[in-house]
């Protein structure tokens, strides 16, 4: 049995300091995906997460059981974009686009994914599956901070982040990256850490 | 000021009462070991829900009920084989509560190793005169948490077993769960991760999972007394009005009300130490008594370490009423 402890090998690119923004090069990693568009408090975020989780513990336990190699599930991540950046700052949450994503050891392959998708997908008898797939994300240069506290007063922390990498002489790119490192119950929302990353160039 | 030890008076209140309630349960025993003695009567003479006693009564007295019971017949059936010449072995069996002399020439064996006529025919003395030369073995048994007092009548918390157990009192809302259970014991290979398995598959895609997600393991069964492999677990995660049985899923409201909450963590063996520690430590000095609800026990993150030696963290949820 082979012991794969990706939270000790990712570390560095998820310890962040709250105090002030960091320039990082994140590796490419493999990942669970789903796409979706709407509100992150209604059901169809909410069936997207489950379902990310559902095929992320049955990858886990098929692993574990069948192949003899024990990893931890990882921290939720969202991107997020939309086709007008304003309707984040104007609320307008039915025109936010998000991707969930989950990141897998490089042991997982795509077949490994496609194989538990079905799996979960037979299980589970639900009519509205949301369609999770394996996908490489190469962000590379990217500047990052910790936001800690609840996750409508992330608007300050993002202005910082972006101050700063104009500042540095950067351009922001891509989608604006957010990884929960806390847990929305068990911690008092002005207690949640929040990894909050842009890619730059 | 000239109190010996300044015991908070809820906690002595509860420990006299446990110790009251342990006493019947045992005066119970003395009384009926020549009858039947089922754990049900026993803990209906202890005033226990039959449910928690089995825990409570191991912990205080440092072995389960049934193999007190068993313990004391033997004793009293070796003193009557070696003090009563002229009574006949079937006699004693039946004077010391074995229904059939087959049964007891059994039991007799395992415990003494040797038949009840060869103890009655000079293996009690030479067992004796062996036992005085030699030092006393080792237990290996752990050692209580109370011990009998002569001096004050009653059952008295050995030193050295406070170890320090950080308790809260929880007010647990109805949680409304989707389960899938496992009846084939508690040990690593026993498949309850499969269990696990099947519920997240169909927890996943009906938004029942995230970060936030609450999962519930309920052991109904106390492996003491139910055989190791047919012990009853059920696999929970906590889901709300939306959710509707479906299969193997099945959705139960869990006993809302007051649960004493302790963390632990550690390999496989911590659950059997963290209900011994909440019933035998924390419960005889806290003024609550058990509640006749099963226990919990919510999964703080997943098991970490190796698939051999996995480590848990989880906080055990016993249900209590006031005493």
């Amino acid at each position: 049995m082979r012991t794969i402890d990706l939270k000790k090998s990712l570390k560095p690119f998820y310890t962040v300091s709250a105090k002030k923004p960091a320039i990082i090069d994140v590796p490419a990693m493999n990942a669970l995906m789903v796409d979706g568009t709407g509100d992150p408090n209604g059901p169809v975020f909410q069936e997207a997460v489950g379902s990310l989780y559902g095929v992320a513990y049955t990858l886990k336990f098929t692993f574990k059981m069948k192949k003899g190699v024990d990893y931890p599930v990882m921290a939720l991540e969202g991107l997020w974009c939309a086709d007008d950046p304003a309707v984040f700052a104007s609320g307008k949450r039915d025109e936010w686009k998000w991707t969930l994503l989950i990141v897998l050891p490089d042991v997982v392959t795509k077949k490994d994914v496609a194989a538990a998708v079905a799996a979960v997908k037979k299980k589970a008898k639900f009519p509205r599956f949301p369609e999770v797939r394996f996908e490489k994300l190469a962000e590379g240069k990217a500047a990052q901070i910790m936001h800690i506290g609840p996750y409508a007063a992330e608007g300050p922390t993002i202005e910082r982040l972006h101050r700063f990498v104009e500042e540095q002489g950067y351009a922001l790119r891509g989608w604006h990256h957010e990884i929960y490192l806390g847990d929305p119950r068990r911690s008092a929302p002005e207690k949640l850490r929040t990894i909050l990353r842009h890619p730059i160039s | 000021m000239g109190e010996p030890r300044s015991l908070p008076s809820a906690s002595l209140r509860t420990q006299k009462e446990y110790a009251r309630r342990l006493n019947a349960a045992l005066d119970y025993i003395g009384r009926n070991i020549a009858g039947d003695i089922s754990l049900g009567k026993l803990a209906a003479a202890a005033c226990f829900s039959p449910y928690h006693f089995h825990r409570i009564f191991t912990a205080l007295v440092g072995e389960p009920p049934a193999e007190y019971v068993r313990r004391l017949r033997l004793e009293k059936a070796a003193g009557l084989l070696a003090n009563e010449p002229a009574t006949a072995v079937t006699e004693v069996a039946l004077a010391c509560g074995f229904s059939t002399s087959a049964l007891f020439c059994r039991l007799f064996k395992t415990r003494f190793g040797m038949s009840p006529t060869a103890w009655r025919g000079g293996g009690y003395e030479k067992r004796k005169n062996r036992q005085q030369e030699s030092k006393p073995g080792k237990d290996k048994r752990p050692r209580p948490a109370y011990r009998w007092s002569e001096r004050t009548k009653t059952w008295e918390r050995r030193a050295g077993m406070t170890k320090k157990l950080a308790v809260r009192i929880e007010d647990v809302p109805p949680w409304r769960v989707a389960y899938v259970k496992h009846m084939k014991g508690y040990g690593d290979g026993a498949g309850i991760g499969d269990a696990f398995e099947t519920l997240f598959c169909w927890a996943g895609p009906r938004g029942f999972m995230g970060p936030d997600m609450r999962v519930l393991g309920m052991a109904l069964d106390n492996p003491d007394i139910t055989p190791q492999d047919k012990c009853r677990y059920y696999a929970c995660v906590v889901v709300n009005e939306r959710a509707e049985a479906d299969g193997r899923v099945g959705i139960m409201t869990i006993r809302p009300g007051k649960y004493a909450v302790g963390r632990f963590s550690g390999g496989s063996d911590v659950f059997k130490r963290a209900y011994e520690a909440m019933y035998g430590e924390w419960l005889p000095g806290s003024g609550w008594q058990p509640d006749d609800a099963p226990a919990l026990e919510s999964y703080v993150g997943e098991p970490t370490g190796t698939p051999e030696k996995p480590r848990f963290v989880f906080d055990l949820y016993i249900p209590v009423k006031p005493l």
